[in-house]
Order: C-alpha cells, then structure tokens, then sequence
C-alpha cells in the first residue's frame, strides 16, 4: 500500500512495528528506522488557526511515482523490508499523514533510505496539501 | 479528444478538475488556449504531464491522451 485514504492509522502503525520485528528474511534487522509526517497544530502567518489539512492526489500517477522510489529504495540500499504510505483527504493535527520504514542490517543504510525518501515523495510525488481554516477558508500550500 | 486534468490551486483558478479538450494537437496548442481562457495560470508554477509522464518540450496529443497540469507538489 502506498496511498490510503485518510490519516495513516495507529492500528497500521503497530501491525507494521509487530511484522518487521519477526521478520527473519537475513537475520534479524539490525536497525529499525522510521519516519512519521505528522499535521502540526499550527497557525498561518496571520494568526489563524489550521483546523485541518486536506492531501490531494493524481490517484494513479501518485501510486506509480510511489512504486517507482520503492523499487529503485530496495535497489540502491537493499533493505530487509520497506513500508512507504502516505495518507490523502482530512487529516487533523497530530494525526500521521506520512510514513516510512525502513529495516536494514546496518543503521547507516536504514537512515539514509529515510531521508531519501522523504526528499523524493516531497519532489517527485503528485500530491498537493491545502490548508484549512476554522472559518472554512483554505490555502494551498507551495 | 484529450482529456485534461486539473490539481490544486489550478483547479481553483480553472473552477473543473476534468474536462475534455477540441480541436488542440499539441501540449502548446492547448497551452495556448488555456492560457487564453484563464490568464491567472501564466502567474502560476506548473508542470505537464500526458499520460502521466511529464513533458518539457511541446509534445504532439491524440485522442486518447490524458493531460494534466500539476501544480508543485507538496507532499509529506
């Protein structure tokens, strides 16, 4: 899975911890890295408070662009076992909008698959993010 | 004819997310008269994609094709 609808659950989050921690593929995983987007509880420039935020996508251009940095993740640092899943529609704050799992056999390698992957979703991914107000108002953010 | 999509702040400016295009053969020619209907867009950042590749130079359209004009992603 990498796009869902609506926030990325608490429910997801533990299934995944539990099966990577048993996964066996070569040994054990040495490292454990993750990254969880989360809405911050902000304020735009004006002072007004964010009530939610809304992810949008090109559906099926989001979900190849997604398998595309999978795919060339798993090439470049041959993680044990990858998780990349980004939510779309409301998500409030606090809640997980994107996240990321890399198990690797070193540290080094788990960390930098992260970030890369953080860096590519964010530039290569049709996904766009509009804030909105507690008035109803919105913003897209560029 | 091309179908042409419309994400984000673009979709505000066009007031559709989907539509379908006549009479337009290429990414300039719709470019054109895009630009031509809503004017706001030449103030806008975008990228094009047909059938979701995206395009830098002036790509010949068919039928079939699906344009969409992308705003910057803001993913995360």
């Amino acid at each position: 899975m990498y796009i869902t609808k609506g926030k990325i659950t608490q429910k997801f989050l533990t299934l995944t911890f539990k099966k990577t921690l048993k996964f066996k593929k070569a040994g054990y995983p040495g490292a454990i890295c993750t990254f969880s987007g989360i809405v911050r509880d902000d304020k735009d420039k004006s002072g007004k408070k964010i009530n939610y935020i809304e992810y949008k996508c090109y559906g099926s251009m989001a979900k190849t662009k997604m398998k595309e940095i999978y795919s060339a993740v798993k090439k470049k640092y041959a993680p044990d076992y990858l998780v990349m899943v980004h939510g779309t529609g409301k998500i409030k704050a606090g809640e997980t909008s994107l996240f990321i799992l890399v198990a690797s056999q070193h540290s080094k390698q788990g960390l930098n698959a992260v970030k890369e992957i953080v860096k590519l979703i964010k530039t290569t991914v049709p996904i766009w993010k509009k804030e909105v107000f507690a008035d109803g108002s919105y913003r897209w953010v560029e | 004819m091309p179908q042409l999509l419309f994400f984000g702040p673009l979709a505000d400016i066009t007031r559709c997310k989907k539509t379908k295009i006549t009479g337009v053969k290429s990414t300039k020619e719709l470019m054109d008269c895009l630009y031509n209907d809503f004017p706001e867009l030449l103030q806008r950042k975008f990228k094009i994609a047909v059938n979701e590749k995206l395009v830098n130079q002036n790509t010949k359209l068919s039928e079939s094709d699906v344009v969409a004009l992308l705003p910057p992603f803001a993913g995360g």
